[in-house]
């Protein structure tokens, strides 16, 4: 169905070459996982499947991608629509219309079918991906997970061959998430379709996939059957990690798959228990009483009482907007409590401003490039040195505690995710704030970038650090949280050490936990911790 | 027996929820301005205005397009009072009624025949608040048009030729409120690294980010209209692409000289409807020769039901009913000053179009209904138990 044939990509702005000679064979009605580390290429190789790459974006492309015969060199991306649907990261942004029924059908109306074929294909549509009740929605009113599913049904109108979907559930938390992957999994099996897809979060998808595609720049690119790829990759889901340490062979993928092996790994663990990893709390940092927050009508936040305390890694879980965004929010104050009393550090966060503030607590936004301004890393630095009255060179000597070797004079806006991150949190702890928030960290990470975060927030903990997270990882959560604390629909559900909120949780629970229940382990470094000490 | 041809679609039952074709309403609200047009009758436009905003109240989806009338009104509003601020800069003419006395300010003389404060006269006050009244009403007719059609279902019914007009009209309305979430994420963000957010130099820091999102957005939507397959398909001669342009651009001088005519600027009135006739021949031509080529196709375009007509009805019966009524109760003296004279059969006319309510369906609900809120937030209580 789709072909790479001596396929070379270089984009004009730099002098190296993201994709070289690429030789992939895709056949019809497989599902296949694109995973690479962020920054190898892997969204290249995506707009490369309809010409929007180098169409949009300029470049020298070398060698032939052709799909079902139609071949890029000789078509324009709109020649492709018949044929390739495209699914961005952020739907949003591709959304042209402003209701669901007319986002549906507006590929068809610039195909030029018919009204009554129309017609029909829409109700198909709609029933196929379970968005029938939705249809006179506004776009604007959907939540993440429908807005997902809108967006693959836009495309699929226009009866395409092969679906592409760029990080599909990264924004999602896990039950959206779930929904999208269901919906796409249907396709695959009962229409045939070839479905390329990119993701990071590899625990979500793994187990989906008829087969792999790794792209690396220092590589060769490659397709094979996951589990030959899960075998030696770097990049893999925390399952994989488990069977590895622990020497399981075959190399479970999924879950399901790990659970055979999982007696014999718990009766190895009897007598080891899990690190503990709560400080010992000496003061109340963030203190929260009866607080309410409205958005116009809706109730963002109900009765929201909390005591946080100096050490604790808070991670602050829920469905897409369940608050937790709004929470962090006024803890920072950037929003006025509708009722209720705020004090962190003892402060009103509404009464600090400037310096006392950044003194005080500091956010990471969910894109952390917002807090960025300067034109280049050191001029940044310099800028957050004056800003916080730090000695300079503060702020760059934490950056690059938090990172790994990058020139002082690139763009913040050309680095990759981890190290923008990195960067923002220098930024932010530039300021020496007691109280660190961090909204949705992980999205856009990969394994290696998230393993960097994850050492560099447990540090900040082990100095003191209050961290409160907003975050769908539950990997995240399981790997650096002390506590955990659900909202739901505003209110707090549950407030817990992390290993009984996410143990007991469904939904909420990372795959150890999922391949080892019902003894409680979280993470691979901790079963790791503990076969070592057994040797 | 092969049935005749029909000429409207099976009526609707009102009961049903659907849109109003967006033409009919945007017919309606343009009648309600010819009314506010011929009058400075305060009773009659502010009847108008009240009706306006009835049929909005009732009649207006819940999208977020449908709020437009807020700002209408704003604007309205602040119409009437700089119609009527600009009384004290204009001299005195006529009027007999001394309201109150300002200080005069002395100009120099290359202001000749402007002159600040003096006496301001009730006369000279009344006859400006007409005259905003009258604007004001117009502006509301368009923003009440504006809250009640739905841009995205406008943009269906104009002429294929049109469509890359309405498309971004579309776009630049889906924009703009995005625009103002940006604005907010960098003032934030400001605050955050303990800024100034306030002030001209802030503002000028919010600026380029804001415009750097919007250019990448702008992008990023471009290139996601292509791979659905926008622009296929229309392959155009240039010269036929040319003639289009050069009919279009003469039938809308035609339009324009017409409508000079029409108020009177040519001494014969009947120049100014032949052009207006050829200008308006000329455009439609032009509409319907680039549109041939358009092989787009339409989804459930909206149709001409009976609600349609009837609505535009209503409102045909209060400017029908103005032809027949004095100047005198049209255009009320502002000197001497005195009470508007009524005419209950035109002032009843006028009212005739808020039945434009009871004609029409219903919109249906674009955003959750609360219903759904109440269900999920039950649902986790019962979980929490």
């Amino acid at each position: 169905m789709i072909k790479f044939e001596n396929v070379t990509f270089k984009y004009s702005d730099t002098n190296f070459a993201i994709l070289e000679n690429v030789n992939l064979t895709i056949p019809a009605g497989e599902l296949v996982l694109v995973v690479g580390k962020t920054g190898s290429g892997k969204s290249t190789l995506l707009g490369l499947l309809n010409g929007l790459v180098p169409n949009f974006t300029g470049g020298d492309l070398t060698g032939d991608v052709s799909v079902d015969g139609r071949s890029i060199r000789e078509f324009p991306p709109r020649d492709f629509a018949d044929l390739v649907g495209v699914v961005r990261q952020d739907p949003r942004a591709s959304f042209v219309t402003d209701l669901v029924e007319d986002e549906l059908a507006y590929g068809m109306e610039q195909l030029g079918i018919a009204p009554s074929t129309m017609r029909r294909r829409v109700e198909e549509v709609l029933d196929l991906l379970g968005l029938a009740e939705l249809r006179n929605r506004s776009l604007a009113t959907l939540s993440g997970g429908q807005r997902q599913r809108v967006a693959i049904a836009s495309v699929l109108t226009t009866n395409p061959k092969v679906l592409v979907l760029d990080e599909p559930t990264s924004a999602l938390d896990p039950t959206a998430a779930e929904e999208v992957l269901a919906a796409i999994q249907r396709l695959v099996h009962d229409l045939g379709l070839t479905v390329v897809l990119a993701e990071h979060r590899l625990e979500r998808v793994v187990q989906y996939a008829d087969r792999v595609i790794v792209v690396d720049r220092e590589a060769e690119v490659y397709a094979d059957r996951p589990a030959q790829v899960f075998a030696s990759s770097l990049l893999a889901p925390p399952v994989v990690e488990l069977g590895r340490t622990a020497g399981w062979s075959p190399l479970p993928l999924t879950v399901r798959d790990a659970r055979k092996f999982a007696d014999e790994l718990r009766t190895r663990l009897e007598k080891s228990k899990p690190r503990i990893r709560v400080n010992v709390p000496t003061k109340t940092l963030v203190s929260v009483e009866n607080l309410n927050f409205n958005y116009g009508n809706l109730r963002a936040l109900r009765h929201i009482d909390l005591d946080i305390s100096d050490g604790e890694i808070v991670a602050l879980m829920g469905r897409n907007g369940s608050g937790k965004s709004t929470l962090l929010s006024l803890l920072v104050g950037l929003l006025e409590p509708t009722s209720g009393k705020i004090l962190v550090n003892g402060k009103n966060p509404l009464t600090l401003k400037g310096k006392s503030l950044i003194e005080s607590v500091g956010l990471v936004p969910q894109e952390p490039t917002d807090l960025l301004i300067a034109d280049s890393v050191i001029n940044e630095c310099i800028s957050s040195d004056s800003d916080s009255d730090a000695v300079p060179g503060t702020t760059f000597s934490i950056f690059e505690q938090l990172t790994t070797d990058v020139s002082e004079n690139a763009h913040p806006r050309d680095l990759s995710e981890g190290e923008k991150l990195s960067l923002a949190l220098a930024v932010v702890l530039a300021a020496k704030p007691p109280l660190i928030l961090l909204d949705e960290p992980t999205r856009g990470l990969d394994y290696a970038a998230k393993r960097q975060l994850v050492s560099n927030l447990q540090k900040l903990g082990k100095k003191n650090h209050t961290i409160i997270l907003a975050t769908h990882d539950v990997e995240l959560a399981a790997e650096v949280a002390t506590r955990v604390i659900l909202l739901a629909d505003g209110e707090i559900v549950t407030d817990g050490p992390v290993s009984e909120v996410l143990s007991s949780s469904p939904m909420f629970s990372p795959q150890v936990s999922k391949v080892m229940s019902p003894a409680n382990w979280l993470t691979v470094s901790d079963v790791a911790f503990a076969l070592e000490d057994l040797r | 027996m092969p049935s005749a041809p029909r000429r409207w679609h099976k009526p609707l039952s009102l009961a049903e929820q659907r849109f109003l074709h967006s033409g009919a309403w945007w017919l309606w609200a343009i009648l309600l301005a010819a009314m506010a047009a011929g009058t400075k009758n305060p009773i009659f436009l502010l009847s108008i205005i009240s009706v306006v905003l009835l049929v909005v109240k009732f009649r207006k989806s819940d999208a977020p397009w449908s709020k437009s009338i807020k700002g209408y009104l704003f604007a309205a509003g602040f119409v009437i009072i700089f119609r009527i601020l600009l009384v004290i800069i204009t001299p005195d003419i006529f009027g007999d009624t001394l309201l109150f006395t300002l200080p005069e300010i002395d100009l120099p003389s290359f202001f000749a025949g402007v002159k600040l404060g003096g006496e301001i006269k009730a006369n000279t006050v009344l006859f400006a608040f007409q005259e905003g009244l009258r604007l004001a009403t117009i502006l509301v007719c368009i923003g009440g048009a504006q809250s009640l059609a739905s841009p995205t279902r406008m943009l269906k019914s104009i002429p294929a030729a049109l469509y890359e007009v309405g498309l971004s009209i579309t776009v630049a309305l889906t924009f703009a409120p995005q625009l103002a979430f940006d604005a907010k994420r960098v003032r934030d963000a400001q605050y955050l690294r303990g800024r100034k957010t306030t002030g001209i130099p802030a503002l000028a820091k919010t600026f380029v980010p804001v415009l750097e999102g919007a250019m990448e957005r702008a992008l990023l939507l471009a290139s996601a209209m292509d791979s659905r397959g926008y622009g296929r398909r229309i392959h155009q001669s240039t010269l036929k692409r040319k003639l289009t342009n050069i009919f279009m651009l003469g039938g809308l001088l035609g339009i324009l000289l017409g409508l000079a005519g029409l108020l009177g600027v040519f001494s014969q009135s009947k120049i100014g409807l032949l052009t207006m006739i050829i200008g308006i021949a000329l455009s439609f031509f032009a509409l319907r020769f680039a549109g041939q080529n358009a092989s787009r196709t339409k989804y459930r375009p909206d149709k001409w039901h009976i609600p349609e007509v009837l609505v535009i009805t209503t409102a045909l019966f209060g400017l029908v009913a103005m032809r027949f009524t004095e100047n005198i109760v049209l255009n009320p003296l502002s000197s001497p000053l005195s009470f508007p004279q009524i005419n209950f059969i035109t002032l009843s006319s006028i009212w005739v179009s808020v039945l434009a309510i009871t004609f029409s369906p219903k919109p249906p609900l674009t955003s959750r209904p609360t219903s759904d809120l109440f269900k999920v937030s039950n649902q986790v209580n019962r979980q929490a138990a």
